[in-house]
C-alpha cells in the first residue's frame, strides 16, 4: 500500500523549515518540507530485523537450491532435447539424450519410458523389452499417466513382432539360400501384418534389391525412415540401394 | 496495498505480501522518497502498506506503484526456477525444491499492484500539474490493467499468475533453451 504522509505541516514548528530538523534549507518542490539529509534518512527506512533474517534464510535456501540446479539443468536440457528429437523422429539422438539422463537419475521413470520407445524405433528390441520388464516389476518408478499408454503400445508391438519370429527365421533362411520369391512372399506378409517389424522390413528391402526391384526396395527404406529418420540399418540399406542404382 | 480476498490465503502466502511492500519501499529508496511507516504484514485489511510522502517526479510514482509487479515477478521466477525444473520436467523434486516452489509461488502471486496503488498513481499523474501528455496516456492502460488484475483476483487470477510464473514459465524457458543449448 502506498499512502501519503500524514499532515506533517501541522507538526512543523516553523512553516518555512525542514519539519524534522527545522533547517531552513529544505528541498523545494515537495509537499512535505524536508532538508536533503532528512529526506535521505527517511527514504532509507530501516528493514526490520525479522525481515532481514527471513531474507538471509531464503537466500541461503536459494543458494543450496542453485547448487543442485547445475545437475538438474543439464538433465532437463537433455530431457527436453530428447523429447524434441523423439517428436522429430530422430530416435538415435533421442536414445543418447535419455541414456545420459539415466546416468544421472537411474530411477527416472519418464526417461526410461522414452528410452524404451527410442530403443524400439532403433530396432533394439531386447534392450527395450528389458526396460519394460523393469518398469513392470518396479512400480516405484513413477512416470506420468500419458506414458502408460506408450508402454502398453510397446508391449502389443513387441508381442506382435515376437510372434512373427518363426516366420522371420524361415524368410531369412530362404534369403540366404537365394530362394528369393519365397522369401519375398513371406516377408511381404510379415510387413503387411506388422509394419513396425523393422527386421522383416530390412530383409524385404534386401530381398527386393537382390530381385532388382529397386524402386520398391527404396520405398520400403523410405517407409522405415519415415518412422525413424536415423534408423542406422535403413540408412545403410538405402545407401547401398542408391549406390547399386547408380 | 493488498486488499484481503481471504485472510487465510494472505497468511499462507505472507512472504509475497512482505516482498510486495518491500518492493514499494525499495523504489522509494531508489528515488529518495521519504518513507514514514512500513507494515510488511498484518492480519488485517490491508495486509501490508508503505506510507510515503507525495513524490516530486510523477515517473517515480509510476515506478513505486508498479515496483511490486517487477520485483515480485522476477524474484518469484528466480526462486522457483531451480526447483521447478527437477519437479516439473524430471519428476525428481526433493523437500527443498517444494519449499522453494512455495516461496516462488507466494511471491509471484502478490505481484499485482492494488487498487489503492492504482488510485494514487491516477491522482498523481492524471490530476497532477505539468504532467507530460505521454505519461498521462501511458498511465491509462497501466491503471486499467491494475483494476483488471484486482477484479481478476476475485476469480483467483493472482493465484493463476503465481502458478504461471513459478511453475509454468520455468518449464517454457527450459523448452526454449533446449532448442539453442
Amino acid at each position: 500500500m502506498i499512502e501519503n504522509a500524514p499532515n506533517e505541516q501541522e507538526e512543523q514548528e516553523c512553516p518555512d523549515a525542514c519539519f524534522q530538523c527545522n533547517s531552513p534549507d529544505y528541498e523545494p518542490g515537495y509537499t512535505v518540507r524536508l532538508c536533503k539529509t532528512c529526506r535521505k534518512r527517511f527514504s532509507r527506512y530501516p528493514l526490520k530485523k525479522n525481515i532481514l533474517l527471513g531474507a538471509i534464510g531464503l537466500g541461503t535456501l536459494f543458494a543450496v537450491s542453485l547448487y543442485s540446479f547445475q545437475y538438474h539443468f543439464k538433465a532437463a536440457i537433455s530431457y527436453e532435447k530428447g523429447i524434441t528429437y523423439a517428436d522429430n523422429r530422430d530416435f538415435v539422438s533421442a536414445e543418447n539424450e535419455f541414456q545420459s539422463i539415466l546416468k544421472r537419475y537411474p530411477q527416472n521413470g519418464a526417461s526410461k519410458v522414452h528410452l524404451l520407445t527410442a530403443y524400439f524405433y532403433n530396432n533394439k528390441l531386447e534392450a527395450a523389452d528389458s526396460i519394460r520388464n523393469e518398469l513392470e516389476k518396479n512400480p516405484s518408478l513413477r512416470y506420468k499417466e500419458d506414458l502408460t499408454e506408450e508402454v502398453a503400445t510397446f508391449k502389443d508391438l513387441w508381442d506382435k513382432t515376437h510372434a512373427q519370429n518363426p516366420d522371420l527365421a524361415t524368410a531369412g533362411e530362404c534369403l540366404e539360400r537365394n530362394r528369393l520369391p519365397e522369401a519375398d512372399s513371406i516377408l511381404r506378409k510379415l510387413v503387411h501384418a506388422n509394419p513396425t517389424n523393422w527386421t522383416a522390413s530390412l530383409l524385404l528391402s534386401k530381398c527386393l534389391r537382390q530381385e532388382q526391384k529397386y524402386t520398391e526396395a527404396l520405398s520400403i527404406c523410405d517407409r522405415m525412415l519415415s518412422y525413424n529418420h536415423q534408423l542406422p540399418a535403413a540408412l545403410a540399406e538405402k545407401a547401398t540401394l542408391l549406390k547399386t542404382v547408380k | 496495498m493488498i486488499f484481503v480476498p481471504g485472510i487465510y490465503i494472505m497468511l499462507i502466502t505472507f512472504p509475497g505480501v512482505v516482498v510486495h511492500e518491500f518492493a514499494h519501499q525499495l523504489f522509494c529508496r531508489i528515488f529518495g522518497v521519504a518513507i514514514f511507516e512500513v507494515k510488511y504484514f498484518q492480519m488485517a485489511n490491508p495486509a501490508g502498506y508503505v506510507k510515503h510522502e507525495p513524490v516530486r517526479n510523477p515517473i517515480h510514482q509510476l515506478f513505486i506503484c508498479i515496483g511490486p509487479f517487477i520485483i515480485n515477478t522476477l524474484l518469484g521466477l528466480t526462486i522457483a526456477f531451480p526447483a521447478a525444473v527437477p519437479v516439473f520436467i524430471l519428476g525428481e523434486g526433493n523437500f527443498l525444491d517444494f519449499v522453494m516452489l512455495y516461496f516462488g509461488f507466494s511471491i509471484a502471486m502478490h505481484a499485482f499492484p492494488s487498487t489503492t496503488d492504482a488510485k494514487v498513481l491516477w491522482d498523481t499523474i492524471w490530476h497532477g500539474d505539468n504532467i507530460p501528455l505521454w505519461l498521462k496516456i501511458l498511465t491509462v492502460p497501466i491503471v486499467a490493467l491494475i483494476y483488471l488484475g484486482a477484479a481478476g483476483s476475485m476469480f483467483m487470477l493472482n493465484l493463476l499468475y503465481g502458478m504461471g510464473i513459478a511453475f509454468g514459465l520455468p518449464v517454457l524457458i527450459m523448452k526454449f533453451l533446449a532448442n539453442y543449448y
